[in-house]
């Protein structure tokens, strides 16, 4: 019989969860939780509107989604305006240049040319 | 609905508020996470819950009537019944198409392939898992390693969304005692939870899918037009995607139970820095591993009975792993291998001369990820005829670069790095974290999020091994 079978799988390998212990773990975990939560949620909510409009427009018309499509539309357009989507615009400008870097004449999205 | 989505967002910061919100009523929270889990799974395809549902359910009659048997032959007859019961639907799923197409192709020449049927059988995303679940429960109530379970511990273990369609395989042993009591959280906990969930979302979103993309795909989608040079670094990126893809999808179950209060084990420890394929088994999708060795390998006979069957036992066991991934030849292969290595692994540990002296580590290293990559091909490709044809013009001898960009370069060069960074790094991060305000770490990680997501391609491709 082996340990894993005996006593599953965390007692033999672990789990990378688990930290050692310390005095603060138990300072009221749960708000703090919910409150790193919340903060990263409208952080992301201010800063990438436009993927919140971008995911809504893909979703199926329906009763519950067509009353909210307007104000999605708006809080992107209210946020792009005061230049929100600026950070992100950035850092993905600066990934398509990496994207687009080349050695020599490397292409690969078209066919190869071994044959 | 995929992990790295908005939907899933959503849907999980619902499930969190919802299911904390109950409390210390624990019939009730899982009852909730139960119907959330359902709800996750019909996203897919609704009908294969009433599947979910059925399986739990005869499993749970199977270990209530198993307990109850105070006859050790009635005892294995209903645990051969159960095994054999949860086979059939993984047989029927997964197999039944392949093995039709072969005897088709078997009886063609006799003239009787044509009044074969033609089966095209839908596959319920992650029947191999939760089958292989239900079995590991069905043995380990008959040998007396865990109690029978409630029906709604039962159905909540098969059907728990983190883990549902894609592992890791978490054994009954482990979830089923944190389902009995009422879950408690810490800010250690919620601090390497959101590390790994991080973690996960980089590298599916940024290195699996760029590679995928610019290198992977282009390189394995015709391979003949390709230089070997195009195909080594194309097999050695699908080396790096594979990991980034399944090793984040583990990551981020395991952080999202960490943070509904339950911990799962880890299922992946470094791979490519193992100096043997036995080595490389202890840390490459661990629970997979070590269930075919608790479930398979050990009832087979181990090591136990000589040397030749300790070959055997490998060989059929990694066969056997590899026709578990999936209906076809490639899959064959690849288990072949990994068991025709490890039974040569350990021919040589019982043979090797006493004076010869041995290979530095680094060579064991440099071997042994070759072997595996070697082995993602057939993994990888259409067929095995695709594959012999990446391996014949693998050895062509043309070097031109055609596909390698300086940045796929760079993200399989960071894929293989991050084998080399100190065990534990994520526990001692998180143990940094949690001491801060809950704001700071809620702005930072809303701006790392914010970062991943601009360099994320448009959509996200769904994870590889939902396909198993």
């Amino acid at each position: 019989m082996t340990t894993g079978a005996e006593q599953g799988e965390i007692a033999e390998v672990g789990s990378p969860v688990l930290v050692p212990a310390d005095p603060v773990d138990g300072v009221a975990p749960w708000r703090w939780m919910t409150t790193v939560i919340a903060v990263a949620t409208l952080f992301l909510g201010v800063f990438n509107a436009h993927a919140i409009a971008a995911w809504f427009d893909e979703l199926p018309p329906s009763p519950y989604t067509e009353p909210l499509r307007a104000p999605i539309a708006a809080w992107a357009a209210t946020t792009a305006r005061l230049g929100l989507d600026a950070p992100r615009a950035a850092v993905r400008a600066r990934w398509e240049q990496a994207q687009a870097m080349r050695f020599g004449s490397e292409q690969p999205g078209e066919d190869g040319s071994a044959r | 609905m995929l992990f790295p989505t908005l939907s899933f967002g959503l849907f999980f910061l619902v499930v969190y508020c919802v299911t904390w919100s109950l409390g210390r009523s624990n019939e009730w929270r899982k009852i909730a996470l139960l119907l959330a889990s359902w709800f996750f799974y019909g996203a897919w395809d609704a009908r294969f819950v009433a599947l979910l549902f059925v399986s739990a359910f005869v499993n749970w009659a199977l270990a209530q009537a198993i307990v109850r048997s105070d006859d050790g032959r009635r005892g294995r007859m209903l645990v051969t019944l159960g095994v054999a019961a949860n086979l059939g639907v993984l047989g029927y799923f997964k197999y039944a198409g392949f093995f039709l197409e072969q005897l088709a192709a078997l009886l063609t020449p006799l003239g009787f392939g044509r009044d074969l049927p033609l089966l095209q059988v839908v596959l319920p995303v992650g029947v191999s898992f939760f089958t292989f679940q239900a079995i590991s429960y069905l043995v380990d109530v008959h040998r007396r390693r865990v109690p029978a379970a409630s029906l709604l511990d039962l159905t909540l273990l098969m059907s728990f969304f983190p883990h549902l369609v894609a592992g890791p395989i978490v054994r009954g042993a482990d979830l089923l005692p944190q389902f009995r009591r009422v879950p408690r959280i810490d800010r250690g906990v919620v601090a390497a939870a959101l590390l790994l969930i991080l973690w996960g979302l980089f590298k599916k979103a940024v290195i699996a899918s760029q590679l995928a993309g610019a290198l992977v795909d282009p390189a394995f989608f015709d391979p003949t037009s390709r230089s070997s040079f195009d195909l080594l670094f194309g097999a050695y990126g699908y080396a790096v995607q594979i990991y980034c893809d399944f090793s984040a999808y583990s990551d981020m179950a395991i952080g999202l139970a960490a943070l509904l209060g339950y911990t799962f084990p880890r299922n992946f420890d470094q791979p490519y820095r193992a100096a043997s394929l036995q080595d490389f088994w202890r840390r490459w999708h661990i629970s997979l591993s070590s269930w075919l060795r608790d479930y398979l390998y050990i009832p087979l006979g181990g090591s136990r009975k000589g040397p030749v069957r300790t070959y055997l036992n490998l060989f059929l066991t990694m066969l056997l792993g590899g026709l578990w991934h999936g209906a076809s030849w490639s899959f064959v292969i690849w288990g072949a291998l990994h068991g025709g290595w490890l039974a040569i692994e350990r021919f040589w540990s019982r043979h090797r001369p006493a004076g010869l002296p041995r290979a530095p580590r680094c060579m064991g290293i440099l071997l042994t990820f070759h072997i595996v990559v070697l082995g993602w091909i057939f993994f990888r490709a259409q067929g095995e005829g695709e594959a012999f044809a990446y391996l014949g013009q693998l050895f062509a001898g043309d070097w031109r670069n055609t596909l390698v960009t300086p940045l796929s370069l760079a993200l399989v060069a960071l894929g293989l790095a991050i084998h080399a960074v100190p065990v534990g790094i994520l526990q001692a991060t998180a143990a940094r974290v949690r001491h801060h305000a809950a704001p700071v770490i809620g702005l930072s990680l809303g701006v790392l999020i914010l970062i991943v997501d601009a360099m994320r391609p448009e959509g996200v491709a769904p994870f590889i091994y939902y396909q198993f």
